[in-house]
C-alpha cells in the first residue's frame, strides 16, 4: 500500500474513527487503510442500530458508514446520527450502483461519499477535506503516533 | 429512473415538454438566424445556451437518447466550427430542432424516441473536419435566467458578496448525482445558494459542469478551498460578481482556474495551477466588474440592468376556474337584475328603487372589469402563433425549389390562448398551401413580370369583437375553372348548377373535402390536414373563412374568429316556446317581415331586402312546426360573405351569456354549440350557425341534390 503523509487531529492526536460496514471483510479493508493514514479506529458497527450506539459511546472524529446494511440502512443511521450531533462527519461509503440513496444520505447531512471499492488515495483525499481546519498534515511517519 | 416520486415527476414532465417545446422555438429561430448570418458568435451562444439546457433538462427527466444528442451537439457550437462548416452549421441547428421535437413527442408518448442517426451522422460530418483534440476546459457560461439574475441582483443590491462559481466535475467520478447534491452541501456551507445549473438533481452520467452563484461572507481563496471536493471536482471556477470594494487585490477581477491534485496519474502533475486575468476597474461601482469579467458573463451582465420581469407562469385551468367562476357572477347578476326589476314594478314609489339601481350599476361595472380582467389572462399575442412560420415557409420553400419572403403584421394582436391552440394547426396548413400551391417557381414569375420571390403575408387584426388573421400570397391565385371542373369530375356539383353558382360559391368549393386543386399531392399539402378540416375547425370556433383571389395576383384567405370562447354577447329570441341565442358578432340586423313579401325560389323561401335577397331559414322547422305566422321577424346574419335571415317569432333582447359546453351525450345534434342558463334560470340554446345553415339553408350540396 501507498505510503501517505500522516494526517491527524490539529492537537496533533490520531483522528478517531468509527467504522461501519455489515462485512467484516470491508470494515478491516477501511479501517487498515485509515490506520495507515495514521488515524484509530475507536469503533465498528455492523448494522444502523449499532452504529448510532457507538457513536454515542465513542463520539469519533469521523464515521464511514455503508450504504446497505441489515436492520437500519446507512442513510438512517447517518440521518439520525446528524440530527443528534449536527458537527457529526459522516463518510457515505457505497457502490455505484446506490446513487439514489447517496443523494438521499448528502440531503440528510452525510459529508461526503467514496466509492466502492476504496481507493486509499481517495479515501485520503475525502478524509482531509472533510476534516478541513480541524486536520493538519504531520510532515512525515512521526513514530509518537501510533495506533 | 426517476428520483422523484410520481406525482412530482409528472408535473415536473409537463413542465419539461412545456419549456422544451419553447426551446425548440427558439433553437428555430436562432437557426434561421444563423442561415442568414453564419458565424455570427452572439447566435451561435445562443443556440448553444438553448441546446444546454434542453439537454439539462432532457437528462433531470431521464430522456437518456435526448440529452446524449443535445450534448454531441452542443459541444459542436463553436465559432471555429461554424467558421469552417461553411453555413451547414444551420442546417444541423435546424435538423436538431427537428429531431429533438419527434423525439419529444415520442416520449411525451411514452414511445421509443427516434434514433435521430441522421442529425448524429451530421454532427459526425462536422466535428471530424476540424480533427483537433481540444482539451478538456472547464467552459463557464453562467447563464442565469430572469428569476436567477433577479435573485441575484437582490443579493448584490443588499451589498452582499456574490460569486459565479464552475465546477468542472472529475470525468473520473461515476455518481454525477451524488456529485451534483455533495456541490449543493458545499455550497451551502460556503454562503446561501442563489442559483445553479442545472438546478435539479441529476443521475445523468454526462454531467459535466455544474454552475452557481452565491452571496457568501467568505473570500474567494476560502471558497475556492471549500470547492476542491477531492473525487468528485476536478476543476473549479470563482469568480467575483458583485460586492462592496474590499481591499485593493479583491477590487481586481480575479478568475482562477484551479486542477484538483488528485488523479494526476494521467497528466503530467500540475499542482493548483493559477490563471490570474486582471482586468483594470474603472469605477468601484460592483456592477461595472461584472461586466468586463468573461465574455461569458456578458450576457448575463447585459440584461441584468434591466429590471426583471415578473412573470407568473399559470395552469390554464386554474384561470378556467377564475372563469367559471366569474360566468356564475354574471348569472348572479341577471338574476337580480331580474329580481329587482320585479320589485319595481311592485312598489314603483319605493324610495329603496334607487339605491338599488345604485347598487347594482356598481356592481355591475365591478363584474365587468372582473370579466375583462379574466379574459385578459387569457389572452396571448398572436406572435406566438406566427413565431413557428418563418421555419415552415423556409422548409415548404426550399423543398419545391421557391424563394419566398414571409412578411407577418399584427403579431401583438392579442387572442385567447385555446383559440390560438386550435387555430394552428389550419394555419400552417394555409401557409404551406400558399408556399406550395400559392407562390410559382422563381421561373413562371419572371415571365410572368413578377419579381422571382414570391411573398407570403400573415397578418392580424380586430374586426369588431372578432379578430381577423389574413394569409395571403402573390402567386397564380387559385383558378376557378379548374375548381369548377374537379368538382364536377369528382360530383360534387353538376355542369347544371355552374351558371347558378356565384364567385364564392365557387370559391367555398375549396373547402370541400376530396378536392384539391394541385395537379399532384406533394408531400406538404395534400397530406391529413385538408382545407375542409380548416373549415371544420373554424366552425367549432365559432369563426368563418372567406377567400378572395384574382388570377396571376395571389390569393387571400380570411380567418374570423372571436376573441374569445368562454362568454358571448348574444341576441335572445323565441321559436315557437324556447329560447335561442345567437352571437351578436353574426347578427348584421334585425327586420321585419310579411307574409306576403316572401318569394319561393327554388324551393327556397326568400325575401328581399332592399337590393338584397336573403335566404330564410325557418327555425321553428328544427322542432318540426310549420306554423306560419303573418309577420315575423328576420334576424339577419352573415355566414362568410352571404347573408341569410332567420326567421323567428319574438325578439328578447341582447345579453351576455357564459358558454356552457354540451359536451356529454345529452344533446347529439351539431345545430347547438353550446347552452347557457338566464338570470331566471331558463336555458338558452346557443345555435351553431354554419351547422343550422347547411342543414336548413341553401347550400351546395341541396344544389347538387335537387337538381
Amino acid at each position: 500500500m501507498d505510503q501517505f503523509p500522516l494526517i491527524v487531529r490539529k492537537d496533533r492526536k490520531p483522528i478517531r474513527y468509527l467504522v461501519v460496514d455489515d462485512s467484516v471483510f470491508a470494515r478491516k479493508n477501511v479501517a487498515k487503510m485509515v490506520e495507515s493514514f495514521g488515524g484509530e479506529i475507536v469503533g465498528e458497527a455492523g448494522d444502523g442500530c449499532t452504529a448510532i450506539t457507538e457513536y454515542d459511546r465513542t463520539t469519533p472524529d469521523m464515521v464511514l458508514m455503508d450504504i446497505t446494511m441489515p436492520q437500519m440502512e446507512g442513510i438512517e443511521a447517518a440521518e439520525r446520527i446528524v440530527r443528534a450531533h449536527p458537527d457529526a462527519r459522516i463518510v457515505m461509503v457505497s457502490s455505484v450502483g446506490y446513487q439514489e440513496n447517496i443523494v438521499a444520505a448528502l440531503q440528510k447531512g452525510a459529508r461526503h461519499f467514496v466509492q466502492k471499492p476504496v481507493k486509499a488515495e481517495i479515501l485520503y483525499e475525502v478524509i482531509k477535506y472533510v476534516m478541513g481546519d480541524d486536520a493538519v498534515i504531520a510532515a512525515a511517519a512521526v513514530q509518537g503516533v501510533n495506533p | 429512473m426517476s428520483f422523484f416520486s410520481d406525482e412530482r415527476s409528472s408535473e415536473l414532465r409537463e413542465l419539461f415538454f412545456e419549456s422544451a417545446t419553447e426551446l425548440l422555438q427558439s433553437l428555430n429561430e436562432n437557426g434561421l438566424e444563423l442561415e442568414k448570418r453564419p458565424g455570427d458568435e452572439e447566435i451561435i451562444r445562443q443556440v448553444r445556451r438553448t441546446v444546454h439546457t434542453l439537454k439539462g433538462d432532457s437528462a433531470a427527466c431521464g430522456y437518456q437518447e435526448l440529452s446524449d444528442l443535445a450534448h454531441q451537439l452542443e459541444d459542436l457550437l463553436t465559432p471555429e466550427i461554424a467558421s469552417s462548416s461553411n453555413g451547414t452549421l444551420a442546417d444541423v441547428v435546424l435538423i436538431a430542432a427537428d429531431t429533438f421535437s419527434s423525439m419529444l413527442s415520442a416520449y411525451r408518448g411514452n414511445l421509443q424516441p427516434p434514433s435521430g442517426e441522421e442529425l448524429r451522422l451530421q454532427i459526425l460530418a462536422l466535428t471530424s473536419k476540424p480533427s483537433k483534440a481540444t482539451p478538456y476546459k472547464l467552459q463557464a457560461r453562467f447563464a442565469w435566467n430572469e428569476y436567477e439574475q433577479m435573485v441575484i441582483q437582490d443579493a448584490a443590491g443588499k451589498g452582499e458578496t456574490v460569486y459565479n462559481i464552475a465546477f468542472g466535475i472529475d470525468q473520473n467520478c461515476p455518481m454525477r448525482g451524488a456529485a451534483m447534491q455533495l456541490i449543493r452541501n458545499v455550497l451551502q456551507d460556503c454562503g446561501r445558494l442563489l442559483a445553479i445549473e442545472p438546478d435539479h438533481i441529476t443521475l445523468a452520467a454526462n454531467l459535466d459542469v455544474v454552475e452557481a452563484a452565491i452571496a457568501t461572507g467568505y473570500d474567494a481563496q476560502w471558497i475556492r478551498k471549500k470547492c476542491k471536493i477531492p473525487a468528485v471536482i476536478s476543476e473549479v471556477l470563482v469568480e467575483r460578481l458583485a460586492g462592496p470594494a474590499e481591499s485593493s487585490d479583491d477590487v481586481l477581477d480575479i478568475v482562477q482556474h484551479v486542477t484538483a491534485e488528485l488523479h494526476t496519474e494521467n497528466e503530467p502533475a500540475i499542482r493548483a495551477e493559477e490563471v490570474i486575468t486582471v482586468t483594470p476597474e474603472t469605477s468601484s461601482n460592483g456592477h461595472s466588474s461584472q461586466a468586463a469579467a468573461a465574455p461569458s458573463a456578458e450576457s448575463a451582465g447585459s440584461s441584468f440592468s434591466n429590471v426583471p420581469e415578473t412573470v407568473l407562469r399559470v395552469d390554464a385551468d386554474r384561470i378556467d376556474a377564475v372563469l367559471n367562476l366569474v360566468g356564475e357572477l354574471i348569472i348572479g347578476k341577471s338574476m337580480l337584475h331580474q329580481s329587482i326589476n320585479e320589485f319595481d314594478k311592485r312598489f314603483p314609489k319605493d324610495a329603496l328603487k334607487g339605491r338599488f339601481a345604485d347598487a347594482m350599476a356598481f356592481q355591475a361595472r365591478i363584474i365587468n372589469d372582473l370579466q375583462k380582467s379574466v379574459m385578459k389572462i387569457r389572452m396571448v399575442p398572436v406572435e406566438q402563433l406566427f413565431r413557428r412560420f418563418p421555419r415552415v415557409v423556409r422548409d415548404v420553400a426550399k423543398s419545391c425549389n421557391k424563394e419566398v419572403a414571409l412578411v407577418m403584421n399584427g403579431q401583438d394582436t392579442d387572442l385567447d390562448k385555446s383559440i390560438l391552440d386550435m387555430l394552428a394547426e389550419p394555419l400552417a396548413h394555409l401557409v404551406r398551401n400558399a408556399v406550395d400551391h400559392g407562390i410559382e417557381s422563381p421561373a413562371e414569375r419572371i415571365s410572368a413580370g413578377k419579381p422571382a420571390q414570391g411573398t407570403v403575408k400573415l397578418d392580424s387584426y380586430h374586426h369588431g369583437n372578432q379578430i381577423v388573421v389574413e394569409v395571403s400570397d402573390d402567386g397564380r391565385g387559385i383558378d376557378k375553372n379548374k375548381l369548377i371542373n374537379k368538382a364536377i369530375e369528382c360530383n360534387v356539383i353538376t355542369a347544371a348548377d355552374v351558371p347558378n353558382m356565384s364567385e364564392n360559391q365557387v370559391l367555398e368549393l375549396v373547402f370541400h373535402p376530396g378536392l384539391s386543386t394541385a395537379a399532384q399531392v406533394t408531400n406538404i399539402s395534400g397530406r391529413g390536414v385538408g382545407m375542409d378540416v380548416v373549415r371544420t375547425v373554424l366552425n367549432r370556433l365559432k369563426g368563418t373563412i372567406s377567400i378572395k383571389t384574382a388570377m396571376g395576383k395571389g390569393a387571400t384567405f380570411y380567418l374570423k374568429v372571436p376573441l374569445t370562447l368562454a362568454i358571448i354577447k348574444a341576441l335572445l329570441f323565441r321559436v315557437t316556446d324556447r329560447i335561442y341565442a345567437v352571437p351578436l358578432a353574426s347578427v348584421m340586423e334585425i327586420t321585419r317581415a310579411t307574409e306576403h313579401q316572401v318569394h319561393v325560389v327554388d324551393h327556397q323561401d326568400i325575401v328581399q331586402m332592399r337590393d338584397e335577397v336573403l335566404t330564410l331559414i325557418h327555425l321553428n322547422r328544427l322542432i318540426n312546426q310549420h306554423t306560419k305566422a303573418k309577420r315575423f321577424f328576420v334576424v339577419v346574419i352573415q355566414l362568410a360573405d352571404r347573408k341569410y335571415g332567420l326567421v323567428v317569432d319574438q325578439l328578447i333582447g341582447e345579453e351576455e351569456l357564459v358558454i356552457k359546453a354540451l359536451d356529454d351525450h345529452l344533446v347529439s345534434t351539431d345545430l347547438v354549440s353550446g347552452a347557457s342558463i338566464l338570470g331566471d334560470g331558463t336555458v338558452v340554446l346557443i345555435l351553431n350557425i354554419p351547422n343550422v345553415i347547411g342543414r336548413f339553408g341553401r347550400t351546395l350540396k341541396m344544389v347538387g341534390a335537387t337538381a
